[in-house]
């Protein structure tokens, strides 16, 4: 069979994917992270707590599956990045696991018993798994923007030579998941403000104003290092971009500045970052005003906007190499084989909708707001 | 669940009927999923024989080529040393039969199948040389032609890997060696094997059992209901077996013929990974203490007080 789509158009498109993926999974699993992350402050009450967590209680399962889906496409799709994160991230990403883990025991575990430590240490359980996700997620982000210390040989096996979690938390990667975390909390406090009501529902709008402006500002920093301090990578001389995948095919040099230089060949990219900088006071702004409904899908354009930042800016690189630039995976030299990135794209175009559709289904049966009586009223069923 | 409302009802007679029903669900999906895992037991080792050859000789204990129809082993000491089995009782056919769905295919045995890994070590190593040359030159028609030729067995010149650097410079008795590699250890493979499969006969003669009492509405056989709860862990077992089974069978592949394993394991250092075993364990099973507490509290309570008093009219008077 002859592959009626080019291969670097498949490329294309499946960085597209990748895109769209972690965008989707920041949009809908990141307001359970927020909300979990934000637990503790926004609801003091063991009623205001279940409130808040009823809140998400019907959807977080759901939402969690756009984390599997951007980690089944990166497997599928992007097997040496998966392989070289999963292997270079590896106590990062098992801190996160534990996290998440976290979460389903959270949920189902602490109304099971009526205890106040029972219940406080579950949330500060689910606290955790709330922010060490969101945090570590932009740590990991903010690394590949300064390359990833690692090298490959001959056989294409990857050798990360970085000393582990501890030199993933400089200040740079500090900083990307300090944005990650605000961003993802406004956006919970955004969605407790939509779905609740009473004394929760007053502090989460009043975190939105804090949060909001915080992600601004952090966001804004951020992007000034970059430019200022950060080597962004350069590929010199020719790259196939239908060649084999093997990283070791081409030529890459650090150059300071690089990873704006995108914005000036194609200047429409800056949507991504100027978006990033605006929807967040949008967001603020329409809390003010009491529209929740739209205030979230303002927050949603945020989270687009920074989250596509970063793609943009490192476009064609997925994952640079600190240590070996010429060895950094790019998206003309990472990808799975054309056959593969054309099988999974149809399956993409057959499922995802399905998706979308079952998770609008979800969203409209449970729309409305979770009160305190309803709480009281199925105490034992209710998470 | 057939195990757990056992256990309800040895206990607590008060909740009988949930405990009954429990148990005629339970059954008859114990039943369906038992005699469904011989079929896809059935597939799978169709499967195995068309393309892990070596998997199936070695679960079979059968060091020496089988002539059509191959006999099955019931019982074995094999001894990897002498390349036999030490003593074995066999029933003739059943094998061949199960495996090839044929009465005149054999069956290769342990033996030729290192003499035959090593003609594909050689062939493979034709097919890594070509290899090399056409990463060095993109547009070698010639390499490219010879590696299109050889590709299937550039896996096997990669076994070598292990022993040399370069796989091209390894002599005879290393190649030797790697083709005795690709036997997985056969001893624990027979013995698992055969566990599994007689775990699950066993659970298709106690659903079975349990199925036909529960339709004549008998549930007063008391060592029936002991033999359930006590089977709880029973399938939980035999899922591991049958995960060793497939996993340590495959060895010293990740895909079979094309990827050696100690090439495919990242490059990490083993500290981090016993940290994060360690992690998982501990993590896990203070999840699985709480789990069972919280199970055990739960079942003490009984259907009507755990659901709340809203439910209490659905469970004591049930919709027939």
């Amino acid at each position: 069979m002859s592959i009626p789509v080019d291969y670097e158009i498949l490329r294309l498109i499946w960085w597209l994917f990748l895109g769209v993926l972690l965008i989707g999974f920041a949009i809908m699993d990141g307001f359970d992270l927020g909300v979990a992350a934000l637990l503790p402050f926004v609801a003091r009450t063991d009623v205001e707590r279940r409130v808040a967590l009823n809140a998400i209680g019907p959807v977080w399962e759901g939402n969690q599956v756009w984390l599997i889906l951007g980690g089944g496409a990166v497997f599928a799709a992007w097997p040496a990045i998966y392989a070289t994160a999963f292997s270079g991230f590896y106590i990062a990403l098992f801190l996160v696991l534990a996290a998440l883990i976290m979460r389903p025991t959270g949920f189902d575990f602490r109304n099971k018993i009526k205890d106040t430590r029972w219940r406080n240490f579950w949330d500060w359980a689910l606290f955790v798994s709330g922010l060490v996700p969101s945090l570590v997620f932009g740590v990991a982000c903010g690394n590949l923007l300064e390359g990833v210390p690692f090298r490959i040989d001959g056989d294409m096996r990857i050798f990360y030579e970085g000393s582990g979690l501890f030199e993933l938390l400089n200040p740079f990667g500090l900083l990307a998941g300090l944005v990650s975390v605000a961003m993802l909390t406004t956006h919970g406090a955004v969605y407790l403000s939509l779905k609740t009501e009473g004394p929760v529902q007053k502090r989460a709008s009043s975190y939105v104003r804090f949060g909001s402006v915080a992600t601004v500002i952090l966001f804004a920093l951020a992007g000034l290092w970059l430019a200022s301090g950060i080597q962004g990578y350069v590929i010199t001389g020719d790259i196939a971009a239908d060649g084999p995948s093997n990283p070791l095919l081409k030529e890459v040099v650090r150059q300071p500045g690089a990873w704006l230089a995108n914005y000036g060949r194609h200047p429409w990219m800056l949507a991504a970052p100027l978006l990033g900088l605006a929807a967040p006071l949008v967001t603020a702004g329409l809390i003010q005003l009491r529209k929740p409904g739209l205030a979230f899908i303002a927050s949603s354009l945020a989270l687009f906007g920074i989250v596509a930042t970063v793609g943009v800016s490192m476009f064609p690189f997925l994952m640079p190499s600190s240590i070996a630039p010429s060895a950094s995976l790019t998206v003309w030299d990472a990808s799975s084989s054309q056959r593969t990135l054309f099988v999974m794209l149809i399956s993409t175009l057959i499922f995802l909708p399905i998706i979308l559709a079952y998770t609008g289904f979800v969203f409209r049966v449970m729309r409305g707001r979770v009160s305190a009586e309803q709480i009281e009223a199925n105490s034992n069923s209710l998470y | 669940m057939a195990g757990l409302a056992s256990s309800k009802e040895t206990y607590f007679q008060g909740v009988q009927f949930t405990a009954k029903r429990s148990i005629m669900v339970a059954s008859a999906f114990g039943l369906a999923a038992s005699l469904s895992a011989v079929v896809l037991g059935d597939e799978s080792g169709y499967s195995v024989s068309e393309h892990q050859k070596m998997k199936l000789a070695a679960i079979e204990a059968m060091w020496d080529s089988e002539p059509a129809p191959a006999a099955f082993t019931l019982f074995a000491l094999p001894d990897a040393q002498t390349g036999k089995n030490r003593f074995e009782v066999k029933i003739p056919w059943l094998l061949g039969l199960i495996a090839t769905r044929s009465v005149d295919t054999p069956l290769p045995g342990i033996n030729d199948l290192v003499v035959k890994a090593e003609g594909r070590i050689r062939n493979g190593l034709i097919a890594y040389d070509a290899l090399d040359h056409l990463r060095q030159n993109r547009n070698d028609a010639e390499a490219r032609a010879t590696l299109a030729s050889h590709a299937e067995d550039l896996g096997h010149a990669l076994l070598l890997k292990r022993y040399v650097e370069d796989p091209r410079t390894a002599d005879d008795a290393t190649i030797a060696k790697a083709a005795h590699d690709t036997v997985p250890g056969v001893a624990p493979l027979f013995w698992t094997f055969r566990l599994m499969a007689v775990l699950g006969f066993a659970f298709i003669l106690l659903m079975a059992t349990v199925f036909w009492k529960a339709c004549r509405r008998d549930f007063s056989s008391r060592w029936l209901l002991k033999v359930c709860l006590w089977s709880l862990p029973l399938p939980w077992l035999a899922c591991e077996v049958g995960w060793f089974v497939a996993e340590f069978g495959r060895q010293p592949w990740s895909i079979d013929g094309v990827l050696p394993t100690f090439l495919a394991s990242s490059s990490l250092a083993s500290g981090q990974v016993l940290f994060t075993l360690a992690g998982f364990v501990l993590f896990y099973s203070s999840l699985a203490v709480v789990d069972v507490l919280l199970m055990r509290k739960y079942v003490l309570m009984g259907p009507v007080k755990a659901l709340g008093l809203n439910n209490h009219a659905a469970v004591v008077a049930p919709a027939e």
